[in-house]
């Protein structure tokens, strides 16, 4: 079984081609190893640099969907807080608080524009997203959604934090 | 998978559920409105050999396939959540709004499409 030196002298990256006869052995800071075919390897490589990849544009897709909420916002001065959470585990809400006691009908229509963009920004989510609005007026209306403890404020408007 | 037909009869239990339901309880006539609408989009799904068996899948099937009832359908749906999860008083629309702006709004602009993409326009919930 050939592997590569322990200890490398080279100072240029380490080569390993998928076809190469010989296995590789990996080692990590516990010094915990694992002993792959170098086809195993070159495949785990380019999997994890996808999966980071993915990641990243996946952040990257949430961002821009909670900037998306923060600035529809921020344009409604009836929009008081808007919290996210992960009520159940599962769906990802954002929940819209509105000022007043009541349903402010004026901005269902609005709400349903934007949660078509929200959820489309998403849709890659295996998850459902919902966005919803709760009259700030109303009692307990946060927790009967959400942990407040769990989610978290990305838009409070000037004055009400 | 629940028949066009199943559907409709469903939906039209739920408007007659609805009128049966006193003006009192505004929230357990909203609910039943948002029933009413779901079955209206389980009957147009199964012409098109299709069924959500979810929330997810049919908010998924109508902001995909028949965006523009989004507008009409998830205020019913937000309204149903309130009034099953907000307790004490949390769910504060009149009867008046529900009956004004849940039927006579949301509900009868589903309604009109559901009929219209069954073909069934001269059968529609009568209630």
């Amino acid at each position: 079984m050939a592997v590569e030196p322990k200890e490398s002298t080279g100072k240029g990256p380490l080569r390993i081609r998928f076809d190469d006869a010989r296995k590789v052995l990996v080692e990590d800071h516990n010094e915990d190893r694992i002993l792959i075919s170098s086809e195993d390897a070159v495949r785990s490589c380019f999997t994890q640099s996808m999966r980071s990849r993915i990641d990243a544009e996946l952040q990257e897709a949430l961002l821009e969907a909670f900037k998306r909420v923060v600035a529809w916002s921020a344009a409604r001065p009836q929009v008081q807080r808007v919290l996210v959470s992960r009520p159940d585990g599962d769906r990802m809400l954002f929940l819209i608080v509105v000022a007043g006691r009541t349903h402010d009908f004026s901005l269902d229509d609005e709400i349903s524009d934007l949660s078509l963009d929200v959820a489309s920004r998403l849709n890659w989510m295996p998850s459902p997203v919902t966005v919803m609005t709760v009259p700030a007026g109303v009692p307990d209306a946060l927790d009967s959604y959400i942990d407040l403890d769990d989610a978290f404020e990305i838009y409070a408007k000037p004055g009400q934090a | 998978m629940p028949s066009q037909a199943k559907h409709k009869e469903t939906a039209d239990r739920f408007l007659r559920l609805y009128e049966a339901i006193p003006e009192e309880f505004p929230e357990g006539r909203a609910i039943a409105l948002f029933y009413c609408a779901l079955h209206l989009i389980e009957m147009v799904a199964a012409t098109e050999n299709r069924h959500c068996r979810n929330h997810f899948l049919r908010g998924r099937y109508i902001r995909s396939e028949h965006r523009h009832i989004w507008k009409f359908y998830r205020p019913l749906q937000e309204a149903s959540e309130h009034a099953r999860y907000l307790a004490g008083g949390g769910f504060t629309m009149t009867a008046e709004q529900v009956e004004s702006v849940l039927r006579r709004k949301y509900l009868a602009a589903i309604e009109q499409w559901a009929m219209s993409r069954a073909g069934e326009s001269d059968s529609s919930p009568s209630h």
